[in-house]
């Protein structure tokens, strides 16, 4: 009887310090903008090194788990060692903007923050770790299961727990507002309400009310690594706006432009129902999940600041001589193989594919949509030169066409993906592209897969014919 | 994408037109471009005046940099439909 007692009064502390434990359990919330005070962690403000914009190098890192980590850090390998002809200065160096989206976010956001550190310690600290191991582990920790029990604590809270002690080192944003040294970071998540893209800057921020300064980066990169179903998404409160908050001239001319322009106009009305009058009361929370959902090549970000936002002003005010883009796209195919078997694929495979085709799809004509624009200016700059010769060669009035503003661009964008690799061994140490292709999406691979990733990473960046015309032309 | 050639003008002849009972319908006026300004749009520096613009189609509302010495002081104008070498033009006047 004593014996049941005391084993009842085990139970009960236990019961009582679980509850505690899952009363306390919160993620941590996006603190409020204090004032509308000029922006902090927003591309304007990178500025450093000098000159960085004559030479403008973007980057797009793509989804696909450790496999996306493991080639887009192969390829900053390679571009480290890659001297500008004729200079002392690497690639690398030269790089000024990184967008990224889920496996890449990782290599992305610890290159923003600890530079060429990441050369040294990243492939111990992260690509050659077994995080999916790590977080089933935490998973798996009693302790974990109370704060689980808790509707304002999930496993993605435990994931961004895991990514800020173990890789990102608690920083925060503020880190690399401080820094003000490119590249610009941009992580990019998907906004589970309308599946718009977010990214995680000041000025998108700002449209919650919210200052991104203190928030830390790793809460970021689980966002944007939150694969639907194994994670759940990351949660932001949209606070009411601080005294003095408006839309940008920029948002409130696109917001008239439905009829104009319904790109630009449903990109600025996605932020503008949570950043209007009342949007706080109407939208008092956001979700989001995995970029890839959004844009899984993280392309996106680039196209909007080229189209309607800083790059777009560099290159009218003539700071932007050439310009190169690398997009590195893990993309693999799917493995199941549903064209050998006569019978139907089952409910798996179906829903799997259901889920990935649109995906694809969507991506590829990102990246294709973004090549063609690329082409429009250079074909618009050709077409401006030789409209000047006929007029030069056929009229006596001296007529000159009024000049392009940023006149003769170079612009380059190198699509770096494994269908570049042929079927057949290419080169040494390079296997065919099917190795590649069926590498898994998972946050955990064998090391050897890891390093053949990282030198394939750097073999497909050397031999991509416009990185090649880049450096030939420079 | 879209283009826009935007000017500081000023005039430089003006004749005006009349009908049989000398009554003015119209005028004949002659512009002198302006020297170069910088040229603001939606609030950020999209390079100067007499040159031709690339931007995204849509709406945008243009200013000129210092001295405030034109009107209108801004103008909201949609643009599409134009090519690099037909671009839309806009003027805003010396004062």
């Amino acid at each position: 009887m004593k014996k049941f007692k005391i084993k009842r009064h085990w139970l009960l502390s236990l019961t009582l310090i679980g509850f505690t434990v899952a009363a306390c359990a919160h993620y941590p919330k996006n603190q409020p903008l204090a004032e509308p005070a000029a922006l902090s962690y927003d591309f304007s403000r990178f500025n450093q090194p000098p000159n960085a914009d004559e030479t403008f190098v973007v980057m797009a890192f793509s989804g696909g788990g450790t496999r996306a980590a493991c080639l887009s850090y192969g390829v900053l390998k390679e571009l480290k060692n890659t001297k500008l002809p004729g200079t002392d200065r690497s690639v690398l160096e030269e790089v000024d903007v990184v967008s990224t989206v889920s496996g890449g976010s990782f290599t992305g956001a610890y290159y923003a923050l600890f530079g060429d550190r990441i050369f040294a310690d990243f492939e111990t600290k992260f690509l050659k770790r077994n995080i999916q191991g790590e977080l089933a582990g935490k998973v798996l920790n009693p302790y974990n299961w109370f704060r689980l029990a808790s509707p304002y604590f999930s496993r993605i809270d435990l994931a961004a727990e895991l990514y800020d002690q173990t890789v990102f080192e608690s920083a925060s944003f503020d880190v690399l507002a401080q820094k003000a040294t490119r590249p610009f970071l941009i992580i990019n998540a998907t906004n589970l309400y309308q599946g718009a893209r977010f990214e995680f800057t000041d000025p998108q921020f700002r449209y919650l009310g919210s200052d991104i300064g203190s928030y830390p980066v790793s809460r970021a990169v689980a966002a944007s690594s939150a694969f639907p179903f194994l994670l759940s998404p990351i949660s932001l409160v949209n606070y009411a706006k601080p005294a003095g908050y408006e839309l940008s001239d920029k948002d409130q001319d696109a917001l008239e432009d439905y009829w104009n322009n319904k790109r630009t106009y449903y990109e600025v009305y996605n932020n503008y129902i949570y950043a209007e009058p009342q949007g706080h009361a109407k939208h008092p929370y956001m979700h989001l999940m995995d970029g890839g959902l959004a844009d899984n090549i993280g392309l996106r970000a680039i196209y909007d600041l080229y189209v309607r936002a800083d790059i777009r002003s560099k290159i009218n005010q003539g700071k932007i001589k050439r310009f190169l883009a690398i997009v590195v796209n893990s993309k693999a195919e799917n493995p199941a193989k549903i064209d050998q078997k006569e019978s139907p694929p089952g409910l798996m495979t179906v829903g799997f594919k259901t889920a990935t085709l649109s995906l694809d799809n969507y991506s590829f004509e990102t990246v294709e949509v973004f090549k063609e624009m690329v082409a429009q200016r250079i074909q618009d700059q050709t077409t401006l030169k030789d409209c000047q010769q006929i007029i030069n060669a056929k009229c006596s009035n001296n007529f000159k066409i009024p000049p392009l503003a940023g006149g003769d661009i170079k612009l380059y964008v190198a699509d770096l993906t494994f269908d570049n690799i042929p079927l057949e061994p290419p080169a040494p140490g390079i296997k065919g592209r099917k190795y590649y292709n069926e590498l898994p999406t998972t946050f955990y691979l064998p090391d050897d897969q890891v390093d053949n990733l990282i030198t394939v990473g750097g073999w497909l960046l050397n031999e991509n014919p416009d990185f090649k015309r880049f450096l030939s032309e420079y | 994408m879209a283009f826009l050639i935007v000017r500081l003008a000023e005039i430089e002849n003006r004749q005006d037109i009349t009908d049989n009972q000398g009554q003015i319908v119209g005028a004949k006026i002659k512009y002198k471009f302006l020297e170069n300004r910088d040229l603001f749009i939606g609030g950020d520096n999209q390079g100067t005046t007499n040159q031709t613009v690339e931007l995204a189609s849509g709406t945008h509302t243009i200013t000129l940099g210092p001295p405030k010495d034109f009107t209108p002081k801004k103008m909201q104008i949609v643009l599409k439909e134009t090519t690099v070498i037909s671009p839309m033009e806009v003027r805003f006047e010396k004062v």
